[in-house]
């Protein structure tokens, strides 16, 4: 537990949410705004994909179904029946959790880790061809447009706006989703919960003689997981007002997201979190080197993954810190 | 108190198991003895549920458990140190011997707790290192630690010997008879006949997926056939 | 700070660095940015696109420009990377409206995704927005949803429609001076299972019923694919008068086309889009022999004005110019002569300039119609039917850019 969420995660948590705090008040261009917001979303969903990938330990490499579930779940129904994003984006999280745990079935039955991945990426493939063939619905390939965005929220005399363009608003959302999210993940995987996802990653058999019951608390993860990362589609599209199958569902997609949660840290808890604003940040600044900015970010990755093979939230500084300093006694039960 | 009553087991089309009957009684220490392959450590998973059996019965206390998973065994006194330890590795020592009592009550909990640390003294100083860096004979009293914790009244363990140095071995003997002293019934397997059937009460011959032998500790040894082909085997061997 | 851990303070840091920024300037130039897939799948593209625009500009500073008024701004001009993603597409033209000030966007040079997501850009910033090369007339759709919230977004690309109103209207042609018999009147179809494919499709099938023809079949194989045996069989079956395919990779039409024509059958082909692709022509001259095919929109053997553009992109980049190198170009001077007509960099004013932009460029004559979008169609930008003859590619249809007579 002590490696996958470090020594003080509420801490951390608190200095992150210290961090973006004032950030919508700083006047900042909306250039930066709309890029912190970014990484604030695709963290979301970087720690969602985690909690199946890195603390349960299955290669699941389809989780940007889920994110285009959520996405078009709640575009969707707050288009074409009017109700407020407010409301539809817990209805694509919930939509995704009940996908996550559909596909969930089949893997319950897969041992072996190859198949898993070959599964979950055709289930995402599978996703994106739905939607993008339900063309009288989602106008497919073409592009979902008339997303509204989440509706206005007074506070005295001035309101607060959303969607592209309402830069600081938009911020806001991402930053309460973000510290929300994972505030909930850490008191509910800190606990029993998170234990049994470890200890099914680290000897199945050995959770099994324990009494766990690896088909329910699996689907459970894959419900949690998906609801996550659903949620975070439904605010992206929300945000962006615009979808397509395959700039949500598609191997780009699913690339950078990997990316994001390899250099950050698999199983770790704050390791998504470092590999988002990493690759969201850094593709950003790369843009001062012009043609060489895709070059530098693919070695940057390189790089990271080589200096930091257990990512960034496995890297310990080497100085000021006790080569085996005891830790506190953790709640086991 | 368990009981194998006919069991066979199937990996795919192939027969491991065929027509394995065996008992363990309240307080026995029960060993499993046979050569590589010869099924011993499929016994203990179709007994624990960790592998089903195609048919035959598996009764513990009169309730037919064959045909339910290994979930419900700890409820009902029944755990298992697995082969090689099976700890898990990225969690702390004390995380993984709670994580033993994973059906039980919090406050029975902590009660078997202190009862396992008087047990086995030797895992104290390590409660807070990260299991998988323990050597192997602090990993196998991790592991023993935690098949206590569902207070076991029989306690399964797979090649609890395999790896350890002579001295550990001794160590880990001691700990099976100290823990059987308390009322634990035991069934373990080892390939050594010396070793399994010196420490137990009853044991059975193994040979091929068949129970080809069976009978006091005591008796096992003095053998022939046990003599000829194990003990001859070892002492050349040696 | 020692309890912190050593990531949190690399985020800290990181955070920091993205929070620094400094947008300050001043200028007296006019300043344009672009934003396109410059890495990725269709970085070629992009590439070709950044020259164009590149290229009308030095040619505006340098007073080779096609000037409106006597006194022409000078222009500066940056384009940045999408890499064809839609939310990589915004943060790049919210930097160059932060960074750079610019006055105008030319965006999304090729994607109609990110362009759907860059026109609501256009009311948010009071920016005047003009996409290049996208075609997808769900763009056109959503301008005419609300024509007050988009009046600064343009399209400076036909509709996707386009393409089937040129193939339908070739066959008219051909039919009314019986060039091609319509026999029984039935048209199949074998596409790409892309949305191009099938909005392509579904438009020509559409306008085909309209004269009372049938659509017999309409086959969609997975791109790249090259076995069509099994499409072709049902086809043989179903004995169409027409058949219509649609790839967007060379290698798919060049099998098509070498099975089709060991089936013999007896149709009328027209292929859409992969003879474009020089590789189809090298490899398929013995069995293309005779085939339609839409749409030629940029030639160098064929047309001198083409031949000269492309010369001239070769001479200042080192490769020749392709039609988005052309069509490119022909927007940013679309651009420039509004701004220069307008006067000032008054959004509304630029608009309207846009509005009544009429010029004819390399690839065509530049028109908006009520939609915002470029017109197609002969009189305007034309979207030539072409055929395979003697192992060259001639210009068939209309016959008013027509190089030879059909065959």
């Amino acid at each position: 537990m002590l490696e996958v969420f470090g020594r003080r995660p509420y801490l951390v948590l608190l200095v992150m949410a210290l961090l973006l705090a004032p950030v919508p008040f700083l006047q900042l261009n909306d250039y930066i705004v709309h890029v912190l917001t970014l990484f604030l979303i695709f963290a979301v969903f970087a720690t969602g994909w985690n909690i199946t990938l890195g603390l349960l330990g299955l290669k699941t490499l389809g989780h940007h179904a889920f994110f285009a579930i959520g996405a078009y779940a709640s575009a969707l129904v707050s288009h074409y029946f009017g109700v407020s994003p407010w409301i539809t984006m817990w209805l694509g999280a919930l939509i995704a959790a009940v996908a996550g745990i559909i596909i969930g079935f089949p893997i319950l039955r897969i041992r072996s880790m190859p198949h898993v991945a070959i599964v979950t990426l055709a289930f995402a493939e599978i996703v994106r061809l739905v939607f993008a063939n339900l063309k009288d619905i989602t106008r497919g390939e073409l592009g979902f447009w008339g997303i509204p965005p989440f509706n206005p929220i007074g506070i005295g005399d001035t309101a607060i706006r959303f969607g592209l363009g309402n830069a600081a608003g938009s911020f806001a959302l991402a930053a309460v989703l973000f510290v929300g999210v994972h505030l909930i993940l850490l008191l509910l995987l800190r606990g029993r919960c998170g234990l049994t996802f470890l200890a099914i990653r680290d000897a199945e058999a050995a959770a099994e003689s324990l009494g766990v019951r690896l088909a329910a608390w699996k689907l459970f993860a894959f419900g949690i997981s998906a609801a996550v990362v659903g949620l975070s589609g439904a605010v992206y599209a929300h945000y962006l007002m615009i979808l397509t199958p395959t700039s949500v569902a598609g191997p780009e997609m699913l690339i950078s997201l990997l990316a994001m949660i390899i250099v950050g840290g698999v199983g770790r808890f704050f390791g998504p979190i470092y590999g988002a604003l990493l690759l969201t940040a850094t593709s950003e600044l790369l843009r001062d080197f012009g043609d060489y900015r895709m070059l530098l970010y693919g070695a940057l990755i390189i790089v990271f993954v080589f200096i930091a093979p257990a990512g960034i939230a496995g890297l310990k500084p080497r100085l000021g810190r006790k080569p085996a300093e005891a830790t506190k006694p953790v709640e086991a039960v | 108190m368990l009981q194998l009553e006919r069991v066979n087991v199937h990996y795919g089309a192939t027969r491991v198991l065929w027509d394995v009957s065996m008992e363990v009684g309240a307080g026995e220490i029960v060993a499993i003895m046979g050569p590589n392959g010869s099924g011993k450590s499929t016994v203990l998973k179709a007994a624990m549920g960790l592998k089903k059996p195609s048919s035959g019965v598996v009764r513990l206390d009169g309730e037919e458990l064959q045909a339910r998973s290994a979930t419900v065994r700890p409820q009902r006194g029944m755990s298992i140190v697995l082969e090689r330890r099976r700890l898990f590795p990225r969690m702390s020592v004390e995380e993984n011997v709670m994580l033993g009592a994973y059906t039980r009550k919090t406050a029975e909990a902590r009660e078997t707790y202190r009862w396992v640390l008087d047990l086995l003294p030797e895992i104290k100083p390590h409660l807070n290192a990260t299991a998988g860096k323990l050597s192997g004979g602090q990993q196998q009293m991790v592991a023993i630690a935690r098949g206590l914790m569902a207070n076991p009244r029989v306690l399964l363990m797979d090649e609890p010997f395999l790896g350890l140095s002579p001295a550990m071995v001794k160590t880990v003997c001691s700990i099976m008879q100290m823990i059987n002293e308390r009322g634990v019934a035991i069934l373990f397997n080892e390939q050594n006949a010396k070793l399994s059937f010196a420490m137990s009460h009853r044991g059975y011959l193994l040979e091929s997926g068949r129970v080809v032998l069976s009978g006091s500790g005591e008796d096992m040894l003095d053998h022939p056939e046990v003599r000829r082909v194990y003990l001859g085997m070892r002492e050349e061997a040696a | 700070m020692s309890r912190l851990s050593f990531p949190a303070l690399l985020s800290a840091g990181l955070l920091g660095a993205a929070l620094l920024g400094s947008p300050a300037y001043a200028q007296e130039e006019i300043s344009i940015g672009a934003v396109g897939p410059l890495t990725g799948p269709a970085a070629n593209t992009g590439k070709d696109h950044r020259q164009g625009l590149d290229l009308a500009v030095k040619d505006w500073n340098e007073g080779r420009g096609d000037y409106v008024s006597k006194n022409p701004p000078k222009i500066k001009f940056a384009m940045e990377d999408t890499s064809g993603k839609p939310e990589v597409a915004i943060s790049a033209a919210q930097r160059l409206i932060t960074r750079e000030g610019i006055k105008m966007l030319i965006g999304d040079t090729l994607h109609s995704h990110s362009t759907l997501a860059l026109m609501e850009l256009a009311p948010q910033y009071n920016l005047p927005i003009l996409s290049a090369e996208p075609v997808s007339s769900a763009i056109a759709d959503k301008v005419l949803s609300d024509e007050e919230r988009y009046k600064l977004y343009w399209k400076g690309n036909w509709n996707s429609s386009g393409y089937g109103t040129a193939v339908h209207d070739f066959y008219k042609w051909a039919f009314d001076n019986k060039t091609i018999d319509p026999g029984s009147k039935k048209i199949a179809f074998v596409v790409e299972d892309t949305d191009y494919g099938i909005a392509n499709a579904e438009k020509i099938g559409e306008l085909f019923e309209g004269d009372g023809w049938s659509v017999t079949s309409t086959e969609t194989v997975p791109p790249a694919t090259t076995d069509f045996y099994p499409q072709l069989s049902k086809l043989r079956e179903a004995a169409p008068d027409v058949v219509v395919s649609v790839f967007t990779v060379a290698n798919s039409g060049i099998a098509f086309v070498r099975q089709l024509k060991e089936q013999a059958l007896e149709t009328s082909h027209l292929a859409i889009y992969y003879p474009t692709k020089p590789e189809f022509l090298e490899q398929a001259a013995d069995v293309a022999e005779g085939t339609y095919w839409a749409a030629l929109t940029f030639s160098s053997e064929l047309n001198p004005e083409h031949k000269a553009f492309s010369d001239r992109v070769e001479a200042e980049y080192g490769n020749p110019g392709t039609y988005s190198t052309a069509h490119a170009y022909c927007v940013m001077q679309v651009a420039l002569r509004a701004i220069d007509a307008a006067g000032s960099t008054d959004p509304d004013a630029i608009a309207e300039q846009l509005k009544n932009t009429d010029y004819p460029c390399v690839v065509g004559r530049f028109k908006f119609d009520k939609d915002h979008a470029v017109q197609s169609g002969p009189d305007f930008i034309p979207v030539p039917v072409a055929q395979i003859q003697k192992g060259k590619n001639q210009i068939i249809w209309p016959e008013n850019v027509a190089t030879a007579k059909p065959q």
